[in-house]
């Protein structure tokens, strides 16, 4: 009777140690997995932002695209009419027309001055202002444009390298 | 009694080898997942490559003022071509994209951009042959890409530029 109790003990030792060996080992391996998961979803999450910086950045060049900024001088989808932007700039019909906190075009190369464009310093001048209505609009979405106008001297087509600035609800 | 312990000893090394051996192959899956994300195409590079194909260059081929855009300028630097200036079109093509890209992306050691590798390559089905290649800095292991594709029949030129941080 006494070997039979002892007999009993000893497996009954046995099969916890084998469900404690298990338990240990779906705990390593739940671990792993957790590892895993965090590691695929951080790297999804990053993906996601570049997809989403990515669209919002074909927003802001698909404005060089709209009617009002297009170059029609040539076959050219991203480039920007620079002389039409300095007098759109001065119609007052245009204020709010784009529905943005901030929108921006700045010359980028070759460098020719700096400031704001106006009549007296064209061209010797880096940036054109259309619309900063708030001084709180966060950090603008980029995108890169050929600014093209029309040289004065032999009239002919000159496209310089810019880039278009834009901030607001819409872009985001 | 003894002989058992060495079998419940065996059991436990096989058992930790094989989690061992598991992990490994995880890590291996994880590691190699990672190895893309090395090189990002970028959008921003790709809108700049399609912007300064469009830039007006100081080369004219045929009578000055009708000075070449740069994706023109790519053409004639594969056909070996000389401007109204006497110059080289390669020579003015790598002179303005050094300084498109030097204009557009702050480029040193100090930098969060520590260079730049940028090949100009003609692609046609019979051969790729190369047209220029701009190279500034050093390249790291992170890279950023975009590419470029300009017609020039019967192949392509396709512009490649790699930012290095």
């Amino acid at each position: 009777m006494t070997y039979y109790y002892a007999g009993s003990s000893k497996g009954q030792i046995k099969i916890q140690q084998m469900a404690f060996v298990l338990v240990a080992i779906i705990i390593f391996f739940a671990i792993v997995a957790l590892f895993y998961l965090m590691f695929r979803v951080s790297n999804l999450k990053a993906d996601a932002a570049i997809m989403q910086e990515n669209e919002a950045k074909e927003m802001v060049q698909k404005l060089a695209g709209s009617p009002e900024f297009s170059w029609t001088g040539s076959e050219c989808s991203g480039c920007i009419d620079l002389d039409k932007i300095l007098v759109l700039r001065e119609r007052r019909s245009y204020k709010g027309f784009w529905n943005l906190d901030y929108l921006m075009i700045e010359r980028v190369y070759p460098l020719k001055g700096e400031g704001e464009c106006t009549k007296a310093n064209y061209p010797n001048c880096k940036t054109v202002t259309l619309v900063n209505s708030t001084s709180n609009y966060g950090i603008p979405l980029s995108a890169f444009v050929a600014l093209c106008s029309i040289e004065e001297r032999g009239s002919f087509e000159k496209c310089e390298l810019g880039k278009i600035y834009a901030a607001g609800k819409q872009i985001k | 009694m003894n002989r058992k312990g060495q079998e419940e000893g065996v059991g436990f090394v096989l058992i930790i080898v094989i989690v061992v051996i598991v992990f490994l192959i995880l890590m291996g899956i994880m590691i190699r997942q990672k190895s893309p994300d090395v090189k990002k195409e970028s959008r921003d590079i790709t809108q700049f490559l399609e912007s300064a194909a469009e830039y007006t260059s100081d080369c004219a081929m045929r009578y000055e003022p009708a000075y070449s855009k740069v994706g023109d300028l790519m053409k004639e630097c594969h056909r070996e071509s000389f401007c109204i200036s006497k110059l080289g079109a390669c020579e003015v093509l790598e002179n303005t994209l050094r300084g498109l890209i030097d204009s557009s992306w702050q480029v040193g050691a100090n930098r969060p951009i520590k260079g730049y590798i940028l090949n100009i390559t003609y692609e046609s089905n019979q051969s790729s042959e190369e047209i220029l290649a701009i190279i500034k800095g050093n390249c790291g292991f992170e890279i950023r890409e975009g590419e470029y594709l300009y017609p020039d029949a019967p192949g392509t030129i396709v512009a490649d530029l790699k930012l290095c941080s």
